[in-house]
Formats: C-alpha cells, sequence, structure tokens
C-alpha cells in the first residue's frame, strides 16, 4: 500500500541542501574515481562507508548512492576516450565508444554515454520503486538450474553474436572460462591450474585481468605509434594551439533518439538482470550489447554506432536502481556494492528484508528519492566533464599515453596492494593483444570469465540436488522457457547469417 | 568444397588445436576429481573446437574473402612495453613513488623531445622544451601523490627516496 505520509516525510528530508551537498560530493567522487582505470567504484564506498556512524541515514545513502551512480557512469569516460574502461561495467562499451573518438565523434559518444547512462538509471529507479514487489517475488524462483539456464542463454548470446566468424567466438570463450577456472575450485578447495604460483590460488583477479586486457593493446599500439610515425601521433608543443583550436559537434536529440532499440533494450535488461543475485553490472551490458546487435539497423554497429554505446551504458546504470531489489526485499547483495550499503543500512539499525517495506516506510521511500534525485546531478556533472575528457583525447600521444601508463600502473597496484595484480595486468595484456591482432572478439571472453563461477555453483550444485540427474536442469516452467529461448536464438541466428551470406554471394 | 591453404589463420588454429589437445590429455594426469576437471575440460574443449573452426574457415572460404592477421613487427614492443611497465611497478615499490614517476615521465618525454628536435633540425630550442616537460612531469607526480597516497592512503612499503 502506498503511503501518503510516510512519502511526505522523505519528500521534506531527501529535498534539503545538505541531503543535495551530499549527493553532490558522492558523484563527484564517483565520477572522478569511476574514470581511474584500476579503482574500483566500491573503493570510494568502501571509504566513506564509516561516515554512516556519524552521519544520519538521508546524508550517508545520499553519499554512497551518489557515488555509486557517479561511479558506475565514470567508467564510460575513459572507455570512449582512451579505449581503457575505468570500471569493469564500461567494458562493453570500449568497442563502440573508442571507435568513435578515433574518427573524431568523442564528444558524441560521451554525451550519448551519460545520457543513456541517465535515462538507463532512472528507468530502472522507476522500475524499483513500481515493480520492488513483484520482480522481488520472481528471483528466488531462480533455483541452481534455472540459474544455470540462464547463464548458458547469457553466453550463447555472447558467443553467437559477437562475430562473424563461430569458431572465434567459441575459441575466446572458452579462454575467459579458462581464465575463470585457475585457482580454487569454488566446492573441494582443490587447486586447479595455479602451477604452482602461490598468487593465483585466489584465482585470475577481474578488474587486473580487465585493464590488462583492454588497456595494455592499446599502450602498445599507441608507444609503437608515438616511435615509428611521429608525425600521426602528434608533436609534442602542438598541443596547446590544437586544443584551443578543438571544437567538436555534440549529439543532436535527433541521434539520440535514433538510439531508441539501444536504450529500451539495454534498460530492460539491465534491470532485470541486474534484479538477480550474481551477474552484476559487466554482463548486463555484454549481454544488452549481444542481443541488441541483432535488433540494430545500424551497419556500424561494435565498430563506431552510438546505439551501441548507448545500450552497453544504458544496461551497464540500470543495474543500480536494480540492486536494490533484492537488497530491500529478501536482503540479499547482488554485487560487493550493494553489500557495501547494506553494510551501511544495517549500521543505521535498518534490517533488511521482506518486511523492510512496512516496518521502514519512511527509510525505503528516502532510499527511492535519493535514488532519482542522484541522476539529475551525475547528468550535471558529467556533462561538466565531458568537454575536459574530449579535450583531453587531442594531447599528442607522447604526452598522454605515459601517464595513462603510470596511473593505470598505481591504480592496478592500489586496488588490493598486490604487486603481482601487475603481473596479471600484463599477463592479460599480451593475452589482449593477441586478441586484437587475430580480431578475436572481447565480450565472450569477459562474459564467460565472470559467468563461469556462477555457472559452475549453480550448475554443480544442480547436479548435487538432483544426485547427478541432467533432466532436473530441464523440469521448471522458468528454465524450460530460458532453454527454449536459448534454442530460438541460435536457430535465428544461424538463419540469418546464411541468408545474409546468400545475399552477399548474390551481390 | 574445401580446398587445403595454408593461411596464417589455418596455422594458428592448427597451434591451437594442438595446445589445446595437450592440455586436455594433460588433465586426465591431474590429482583432482572429476568433477573439479569438468569445466575445465569443457574449456579445453570449446578453445579446441574453436581453433579448428577458424581453420575450417580458411578452407571453404573463397581466397579472396580471407582476412589474414597484419604482418607487422610487433614482438619489440609486446616484450618491451609490459617491461616497462613492470619496471615501474618494481621502481616506485622500491625506489619511491616520487622519484620513479618523476624520472619515467622525464627521461620518456626528453627521449621523444630530443627525437622530434633531431628530425625538425631544431635542437636549440629543445632545451627549454624538456625543462617545461620536467614541470609538467613534477605536476603529474605531485597529483598521483596527493591522489594514490594522501586521499586514498594506498599503502606504500618505506623506500629510500620518496
Amino acid at each position: 500500500m502506498f503511503d501518503m505520509d510516510a512519502m511526505r516525510e522523505a519528500f521534506f528530508v531527501v529535498f534539503a541542501l545538505d541531503t543535495a551537498l551530499y549527493i553532490m560530493i558522492g558523484v563527484i567522487v564517483g565520477i572522478s574515481v569511476g574514470a581511474i582505470p584500476g579503482l574500483a567504484h566500491s573503493l570510494p564506498i568502501a571509504l566513506v562507508l564509516p561516515f554512516s556512524f556519524v552521519l544520519p541515514i538521508h546524508q550517508t545513502m545520499g553519499l554512497l548512492i551518489g557515488t555509486y551512480k557517479g561511479g558506475t557512469y565514470g567508467g564510460s569516460i575513459t572507455a570512449i576516450s582512451f579505449g581503457t574502461p575505468g570500471t569493469s561495467g564500461a567494458a562493453a562499451t570500449v568497442a563502440d565508444g573508442y571507435a568513435l573518438t578515433k574518427l573524431g565523434k568523442g564528444k558524441k559518444a560521451l554525451q550519448m554515454g551519460l545520457y543513456a547512462s541517465v535515462t538507463g538509471d532512472t528507468l530502472s529507479d522507476l522500475a524499483l520503486i513500481f515493480l520492488v514487489v513483484p520482480i522481488g517475488m520472481m528471483a528466488p524462483r531462480f533455483g541452481p538450474a534455472e540459474l544455470s539456464a540462464l547463464y548458458f542463454l547469457a553466453l550463447s548470446l555472447v558467443v553467437v553474436f559477437s562475430t562473424e566468424n563461430p569458431g572465434k567466438g567459441i575459441f575466446a570463450a572458452g579462454v575467459g572460462f579458462f581464465l575463470a577456472i585457475i585457482g580454487r575450485d569454488i566446492l573441494t578447495g582443490g587447486l586447479r591450474f595455479t602451477f604452482g604460483v602461490r598468487y593465483l590460488e585466489a584465482g585470475f583477479p577481474l578488474v587486473p585481468l580487465l585493464i590488462g586486457f583492454f588497456a595494455v593493446p592499446e599502450i602498445i599500439k599507441k608507444i609503437k605509434e608515438v616511435i615509428e610515425r611521429p608525425d600521426d601521433s602528434g608533436v609534442i608543443g602542438e598541443a596547446a594551439e590544437k586544443l584551443l583550436k578543438l571544437k567538436e559537434e555534440g549529439l543532436t536529440l535527433k541521434e539520440f533518439l535514433a538510439s531508441w532499440r539501444g536504450l529500451g533494450l539495454g534498460t530492460i535488461i539491465g534491470t532485470f538482470l541486474g534484479a538477480l543475485p550474481g551477474p552484476g553490472a559487466t554482463l548486463c551490458s555484454y549481454t544488452a550489447y549481444s542481443v541488441t546487435s541483432q535488433f540494430s539497423k545500424d551497419i556500424n554497429y561494435g565498430k563506431g554506432a552510438l546505439e551501441g554505446v548507448a545500450t552497453a551504458e544504458a544496461a551497464n546504470n540500470a543495474t543500480c536502481g536494480a540492486t536494490f531489489i533484492p537488497l530491500l526485499t529478501f536482503g540479499i547483495p547482488g554485487s560487493s556494492i550493494a553489500a557495501l550499503l547494506m553494510a551501511a543500512l544495517i549500521m543505521q539499525g535498518i534490517p533488511l528484508g521482506p518486511r523492510v517495506v512496512v516496518d521502514h516506510t519512511v527509510v525505503v521511500y528516502t532510499l527511492f528519492l535519493l535514488l532519482l534525485l542522484a541522476n539529475p546531478f551525475n547528468l550535471l556533472f558529467g556533462k561538466i566533464l565531458i568537454p575536459v575528457y574530449s579535450k583531453l583525447t587531442k594531447i599528442p600521444a607522447a604526452i598522454l599515453w605515459p601517464v595513462i601508463t603510470l596511473v593505470l600502473v598505481i591504480g592496478t597496484y592500489a586496488l588490493n596492494n598486490r604487486p603481482f595484480d601487475i603481473v596479471i595486468c600484463l599477463i592479460a595484456g599480451v593475452i589482449g593483444y593477441f586478441f586484437k591482432w587475430f580480431k578475436l572478439p572481447d565480450g565472450p571472453l569477459v562474459l564467460s570469465f565472470l559467468v563461469t563461477p556462477l555457472f559452475e555453483a549453480n550448475f554443480r550444485q544442480a547436479l548435487t540436488i538432483s544426485r547427478g540427474d541432467f533432466t532436473y536442469f530441464f523440469t521448471s516452467g522458468i528454465s524450460q522457457v530460458l532453454w527454449i529461448v536459448t534454442l530460438a536464438t541460435i536457430i535465428l541466428f544461424v538463419r540469418k547469417r546464411r541468408k545474409t551470406d546468400a545475399e552477399i554471394s548474390g551481390n | 568444397m574445401i580446398t587445403f591453404r595454408a593461411t596464417l589463420n589455418v596455422k594458428i588454429g592448427i597451434l591451437i588445436m594442438l595446445l589445446s589437445a595437450a592440455a586436455f590429455t594433460w588433465t586426465y594426469f591431474m590429482p583432482l576429481r572429476s568433477m573439479e576437471l569438468f569445466i575445465p575440460r569443457i574449456s579445453l574443449a570449446l578453445m579446441g573446437l574453436g581453433g579448428f573452426l577458424v581453420m575450417l574457415k580458411d578452407f571453404l572460404e573463397p581466397l579472396e574473402k580471407i582476412a589474414e592477421p597484419p604482418r607487422e613487427r610487433i614482438l619489440p614492443y609486446l616484450v618491451g612495453v609490459p617491461a616497462a611497465m613492470w619496471l615501474y611497478g618494481w621502481s616506485f615499490r622500491n625506489i619511491g613513488l616520487l622519484t620513479s614517476t618523476f624520472l619515467f615521465l622525464t627521461i620518456w618525454w626528453a627521449c621523444i623531445s630530443i627525437r622530434d628536435a633531431k628530425r625538425t633540425d631544431s635542437l636549440q630550442s629543445v632545451t627549454p622544451k624538456i625543462l617545461k616537460l620536467a614541470a609538467l612531469a613534477l605536476v603529474v607526480t605531485a597529483s598521483v601523490q596527493l591522489l594514490f597516497i594522501e586521499l586514498l592512503n594506498m599503502y606504500m612499503p618505506r623506500t629510500f627516496l620518496p
């Protein structure tokens, strides 16, 4: 039941100067830290968490939500400008975003990233408000068998959609699978493929892997360019003159609206998957990106299309609101950031679970309003920072890339204060270069790396429950639907590929 | 019709197949339970299948449609850049963050400036340019210190130099 008095109380608490100030600080910190590769936005959230002890709940949550939203968007800035995702969730933005920057449309891509992020985020917040109960009821119906089917679907989508050569997609997924199983077995604790390296026992860390995979190949390429073709990479000293002359075209309303498919699919998939515990922003954005590739009419999709940026960013940010669905209804944090937000609420004396909406209605409404209010702040400060970043890309490579390289090395180290992470980052960089050189798609690798631990845990749990009976994976209605969707998608893809091949041969 | 072609794709495809087949066989000699090796075996099988399909595609496609990977000289950069990054990681933990950041940037920018000056025959104006870049390196170093050490409290081992 909607409680008008509680809403009024929450409204006056949220729409106050002090709350706005804390949201603003959070958004600025979030965008700034999110834009630094290596520094996951869970880091500033963890840093501001102790404030929960001294600040009232609306200020604490304003600060945390602002940081969360700003950080989720901030990752796309470097993904678009330098091909280096600031956060893992922005990895899917690299393909189209960075391609647009190279085409001289970096400002358009950055604006699209911002507007899509805010749109996806706002719609997901509204979905949270209206669907918190119905979606929350659906989430626990996903048992191990259903989740296995869901993860299999996500993986199949990315493999079949991401490349024109299915062999390359399958190989990339295989590499992702392999990297993900390095370390301790999730159930027995046995060591798998650690080759006696103690640091690998905890597994291949995600953030150094992503930073290395995306950033190091680009650094190698740029350094090679600076050394071998100095005239193309910009001469030191011309930077200031070039920057003053810079005038890039911004995004038009028509271009923004033309990406409605990507925005819609990104928001829906981001909200749906974001509401389930486990998938996270990276998986959501890659899945949405792959699905949209089949519906997009833009022939440049994947090679520099605004719709690609819109899809990935809408899905990435749509997880912000959706994360609160399992958190508020069942007290299940879907990601590490959700766990931090949950910790802040618990420290404020809010026991999360099915009764929170009834027992703490004002707090829940306050959270809803804070989530909505953080979006205009994200839009405003994102807009302020876009010109800065679009100008940064015009600085000669000889000046800019060494600075990025050093920040990247320190950022990778700062994550866990572990020197071995730098080694992982460099190994991932060499793998990333091979992928780039051999034109292998990055989506299947990243997605299978993320999905494998979840898939394996659920798959083996399901087999344990069913005592080795594989029919268990097809017994429930949800899993049957998911398997049918997987099969239908693959058939659709094969038919579409044959049709396209026939058309090309005909021409 | 299948026609055998020894393209670079085919060679890499065969190499991937051989490596994954060898690793797949190796899993049978590992002291792990079959359930622990279930996903690793799937991953190796997928890699092998991928290699096979990459190879097959080049056999089936018309010759003019085959896209080969670029054959450019990359190995020195592929080794040199990660080695330099590792060296910087080692140096800021053992020499000092401020010193190593400043030195790395200044040395790189000085080398590039001297090379550019030689190319454009403007060696007489290179010293002020290097000094300006050294000042920029100082600003970047100070920003790095401020962000990672002062603001984010990054752990740094004790070093002889700052």
